[in-house]
């Protein structure tokens, strides 16, 4: 399902080059749950977003269900954003402007799907996460756990087969920890594939997962 | 391998073409919901810009309704004008100075008029009108009409007491075809003539305040002894030898003064392009500032502009997507702030210029009470669309374009 071969990931900042993927490769099954964890610049939510098609790899090659995507133009890209990932970031990304459900609901919006079912398609999702509520608030008007949230249903409107989810519980509360925790398992349940990065080693998704990954220094340490 | 991944836009059972237009009507709408969310910097674009655009529509109309008529005017005037002189002032000019013009080599054509400016009081209010007499009998103007006629006919030869009106006279004096206008202005001088024709305003800024009788009733009205009149308009054979024909009238009689008919349009011309200049580097100043506030604008809020294209290509959409987004915003800013200001730059001119008129005629002095020329044409529009709404498109797109082309990521950091 995602197969990661000899990826190296630069980033030049300024005059420093830093290399946050170094060589390192990786395969997850269709319908694999797994963890990335390690420490704090090691190289998780790079992976996630070389994974997610958010950034390019500067060597390597990168599969996502059988096809060979590292060399995609820009805009098989987006398509693939589009159809086959839901992407929670670790800073949520929610656009302020916007209310929450519009914000759960923009990846529909190219898609000529008309107000009206976005919005129940987003308001369904958001009483899964105990968040309807909320619905018609502006997105900067949120909580930190409740933005989360939001984006974690904006990245399932679109019933993606790969999610990745950038420290998806990092602000959210304990009770809400096993809602999001039951929905990531119902998730797995229904086939999905799911690439989480934590860099706690003791998760609370303990128990969904199949394995953890060990990421330092953008290596990943071989068990 | 790779066709399969290409943008299927999800949803079976809808045709895919509806799901596309479906999709660009959602951007649409989407643009236009944007506009009223940020109202702020909506009105921040639209009020300059629809400022800039009725003041450049505003000048587009007048100016080009001045240069309009005097291109018109050319077409018409005689090659040579000759006014009499009498005690160092314009006076009366005599039947045989015309008949020795008429001799002078390469004139064609000596055509007498009497006219005078009416002083009038109209509802209590100072008007000045010209009454001008023609000589019927002669084809006027190489056989061509100075004038044309909106409503009713031109006077034929042999008419009496009758005259064709100017707008802005039939206007004044509410006067149709058919009705019967008495005159009487503050000097003295009475008549009564029926109104068979008005003119159209093509040729506004000469026609619009005149009153056109036979040369025997001008003549009457004004108290001209018979073999006397106003001026001679005199036709070349050719218009180069116009000058020559100046020359040779000035030199053989003393008491004229002698005007050729370029003289007088280039003076009209002048004194209004003279005037648009100076209305056109305003219009510049003013559009230059729009362009650099909405760039300030977009340059201000560049990283969250970055940051919200990231944002939307993380999620799926595709940089043309966003794009289209971002020009619908500009274009319903652009075309409804360009309409909006069209229509006032236009209504400002039809109510006559208030509190600028004087400066804008360069003769209010001969056209006090008339309204500025006003001439619309499609290329203006046109023209004014294009400068009110291009601009603004492209420089909201180059920064949805910068941004889209970056990997998302580095977008989203802005
Ligand atoms: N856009 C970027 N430009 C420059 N350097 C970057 C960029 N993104 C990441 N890095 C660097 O790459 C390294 C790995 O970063 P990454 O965000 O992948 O770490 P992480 O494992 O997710 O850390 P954390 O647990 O704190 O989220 C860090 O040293 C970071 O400074
Ligand atoms: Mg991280």
């Amino acid at each position: 399902m995602i197969r990661v071969e000899k990826a190296t990931k630069n980033y030049q900042s300024g005059k420093v080059k830093v290399r946050a993927l170094d060589n390192v490769s990786l395969e997850v099954k269709k319908g694999e749950f797994v963890v990335l964890s390690g420490p704090s610049g090691s190289g998780k939510s790079t992976m996630l977003n070389v994974v997610g098609c958010l950034t390019r790899i500067t060597e390597g090659r990168l599969w996502l269900a059988d096809q060979e995507v590292s060399h995609f133009p820009d805009h098989f890209l987006a398509a693939v954003r589009r159809e086959k990932i839901g992407f929670i970031f670790q800073q949520f990304n929610l656009l302020s402007g916007y209310s929450t459900w519009e914000n759960v609901s923009f990846p529909l919006l190219p898609l000529g799907i008309s107000e009206k079912e976005r919005r129940i398609r987003a308001m369904k999702l958001l009483e899964e996460l105990n968040l309807e509520t909320r619905a018609d608030f502006m997105a900067n008007e949120l909580s930190g756990g409740e933005q989360q949230r939001a984006a974690i249903a904006r990245a399932l409107i679109n019933d993606p087969g790969i999610i990745l989810a950038d420290e998806p519980l990092s602000n959210i509360d304990m009770g809400h920890i096993r809602m999001v925790s039951d929905l990531l398992g119902e998730l797995k349940k229904r086939g999905k594939t799911i690439l989480v990065s934590s860099h706690e080693l003791q998760t609370p998704m303990a128990s969904l997962l199949d394995r953890t990954v060990y990421f330092d220094s953008g290596k990943i340490l071989v068990p | 391998m790779v066709k399969e991944l290409t943008p299927r836009r999800g949803v079976a059972g809808i045709d895919k073409e509806m799901k596309d237009i479906a999709g660009h009507i959602n951007l649409w709408l989407m643009a236009s919901q944007n506009l009223r969310r940020h109202r702020g910097k909506s009105l921040a674009i639209l009020i300059p810009l629809v400022l800039v655009m009725a003041t450049a529509s505003f000048m587009m109309f007048t100016r080009g309704g001045f240069v309009k008529d005097a291109e018109i005017a050319k077409g018409f005037l005689p090659d040579v004008t000759v006014q009499g002189i009498e005690a160092g002032r314009v006076g009366k000019i005599s039947l045989t100075i015309k008949k020795r013009i008429e001799e002078i080599p390469h004139v064609k054509m000596v055509i007498p008029r009497v006219w005078g400016y009416l002083p009038l009081k109209i509802g209590g209010v100072d008007a000045a009108f010209t009454l001008m007499g023609l000589d019927l009998n002669r084809p006027v103007y190489n056989g061509k009409l100075p004038w044309t006629i909106e409503r009713g006919a031109f006077l034929v030869p042999g008419d009496r007491r009758k005259a064709v009106l100017g707008q802005g006279v039939a206007l004044s004096f509410n006067a149709g075809v058919g009705d019967r206008l008495q005159i009487e202005d503050t000097l003295g001088n009475k008549g009564e003539f029926e109104v068979v024709g008005i003119f159209n305003n093509t040729v506004q800024i000469y026609s619009t305040d005149l009153i056109l009788v036979s040369l025997p009733d001008a003549g009457e009205f004004f108290g001209y002894p018979k073999d006397e009149f106003s001026d001679l308009l005199v036709y070349a054979d050719s218009p180069e030898n116009a000058d020559l024909i100046a020359r040779e009238i000035a030199g053989r009689f003393r008491n004229t003064r002698v005007l050729t008919g370029r003289a007088l349009t280039d003076l009209v011309k002048e004194a209004f392009g003279r005037r648009g200049g100076t209305f056109q580097a305003m219009w510049l100043i003013l559009l230059e500032t729009v362009l650099l506030l909405v760039w300030a604008q977009s340059a201000h809020l560049s990283v969250d502009v970055s940051r919200e294209i990231g944002i939307l290509k993380a999620v799926g959409w595709q940089t043309g997507e966003i794009i289209e987004m971002r020009m619908m915003e500009s274009l319903i800013l652009g075309l409804g702030g360009t309409s909006i200001g069209i229509l006032a730059g236009f209504l400002y001119a039809l109510l006559g210029t208030p509190g600028i008129s004087g400066y804008c005629l360069g003769c209010a002095s001969i056209y006090p009470k008339f309204p500025v020329p006003v001439n619309c044409d499609f290329q203006s529009i046109v023209l004014l669309f294009i400068l009110g709404v291009l601009p603004l498109m492209a420089i909201s797109a180059i920064p949805a374009w910068l941004a889209g082309v970056v990997d998302p990521d580095e977008a989203i950091r802005g």
